[in-house]
């Protein structure tokens, strides 16, 4: 029998799986550190199985942030290439995924700057061109024309908002997380995420309404 | 939408967002009113196509590129640390946090500069300073023609050229004063008239000592003594500063 009247079994479970979960974080960290310590000490294989932990991730979303392959992939090197370079100044008590975040948002922004002072406009970007993980679950939740004014409104957003919406909303990070990431307070990023929802209904409302 | 209810509130609302007691006004509120009921599922239906996104993740094709590109440019060498974050690196190895590290870091690198500062404010730091020979005789300095010319108008040196060594000039730019040891030569336009005037507290009363180097016999001298007062230099730039 699995459970004890008294249900001392269930929280030994509770706790034995808890700790596991701890121990397997710690295994993490430690792997990471180490991973970390020998990037400093010159070990450039090091460098490469940390950007084989992060790559999808980073890369993934500076495509939502730029929405162009070619330019994400640009974004996504310079990341890399400067967290090689301040990787010294990591907290390694820290989580290292919102540090590289920060970093591809600083990046971004950068680049977003650089194209707007090229006088591209964003409305006018192609859009993202990345792999599709399961198809056949898409094809009934989002039809092609729904995803194509999405990707519209969200470029129309002001770059705050849609910095924050993407973080909160599409990278599913906690406000908190967000409030992080992009060096600013909760109080901020609320507001920018309640700002921008707002907005881009209306907008998606408006281009679904037939108007350009 | 007619309600005055806050749609950035409701927007809150949908992802829990919202603090309390905003929350529970939003709750109450939207069992009374269909309108903002209608606009918050309106919200989540946006909602959820957003969510969607998160399905398009980048190629591994794409990725390994990318790992291509940054791995060949840290092995070819073409990432250089630099010497400021190789010295937090350093100081990073003895102290033990990034944070003291990089603020060490800036601590060395600001007293670095400025020493570097103070001593380029020294009399020895100006390039093409005034050199003397037993101690107020000047030297004629022998490359005048390559530094800064002064073409301002400046009354009895009007017709003419006032040269000041380019360190000199700079720091003119940037403090407005010239430096210690700054030599100012000016040469006639139409006679052989080579003059000096130096910069320099520790030699001449008011800070500034006159040299002639107009040439005698076709042949400007090498060096000169300063002049002395009785020859009006000194009356005549200080009435003028």
């Amino acid at each position: 029998m699995d459970f004890t009247p008294d249900g001392s079994l269930i929280v030994d479970t509770a706790l034995s799986m808890s700790r596991a979960a701890d121990e397997a974080l710690s295994r993490d960290a430690a792997e990471l550190a180490r991973l970390v310590r020998a990037t400093l000490r010159g070990d450039s294989a090091a460098f490469e199985c940390l950007i084989l932990r992060y790559e999808a991730r980073i890369t993934t979303l500076a495509t939502r942030l730029l929405g162009t392959r070619d330019d994400a992939s640009d974004a996504a090197q310079e990341v890399f290439l400067r967290a090689f370079k301040y990787l010294h100044r990591l907290d390694l008590r820290k989580p290292v995924e919102p540090w590289l975040m920060r970093i591809t948002v600083n990046v971004c922004r950068n680049a977003m700057r650089g194209r707007q002072r090229r006088q591209c406009t964003l409305v006018d970007m192609e859009p993202p061109e990345t792999v599709d993980a399961s198809p056949d679950q898409l094809d009934g939740l989002m039809r092609k024309e729904e995803r194509r004014i999405l990707q519209k409104a969200l470029r129309s957003l002001p770059e705050h908002e849609r910095l924050a919406i993407i973080l909160r909303d599409v990278e599913g990070l906690s406000t908190a997380e967000v409030a992080d990431i992009l060096q600013s307070s909760e109080t901020t990023v609320r507001s920018q995420i309640s700002r921008g929802r707002v907005r881009l209904k209306a907008t998606i409302d408006r281009l679904a309404g037939g108007e350009p | 939408m007619s309600c005055a209810f806050s749609q950035e509130a409701l927007a809150l609302y949908l992802e829990g967002d919202l603090e309390q007691p905003a929350a529970g006004a939003a709750s109450a509120h939207l069992l009374v009113c269909v309108e903002c009921r209608r606009y918050l599922d309106e919200l989540q239906a946006r909602q959820t196509l957003l969510k969607s996104l998160r399905r398009d993740t980048a190629g591994r094709d794409d990725c390994a590129r990318i790992r291509r590109h940054v791995m060949a440019a840290i092995n070819d060498g073409r990432v250089q640390i630099g010497w400021r974050l190789g010295l937090e690196r350093a100081i990073l190895r003895m102290v033990g946090r990034p944070v003291y590290a990089a603020a060490a870091a800036l601590l060395v690198i600001a007293s670095v500069s400025l020493l570097a500062h103070i001593r380029a404010a020294g009399p020895d730091a100006v390039q093409g300073a005034a050199t003397f020979e037993n101690g107020r005789t000047l030297i004629r300095p022998s490359s005048y023609r390559g530094w800064v010319a002064l073409r301002r108008p400046a009354g009895p040196h009007a017709v003419g050229v006032t040269y000041v060594s380019p360190d000199a000039y700079h720091q003119y730019t940037v403090t407005g004063m010239y430096p210690e040891g700054t030599v100012l030569i000016w040469q006639s336009s139409d006679t052989p008239e080579l003059l000096a005037s130096v910069r320099d507290s520790s030699r001449f009363d008011g800070g500034w000592g006159f040299f002639d180097f107009t040439a005698r016999e076709g042949k400007a001298p090498a060096k000169a003594e300063p002049l002395p007062d009785s020859s009006g230099c000194r009356t005549c730039h200080q009435r003028s500063t």
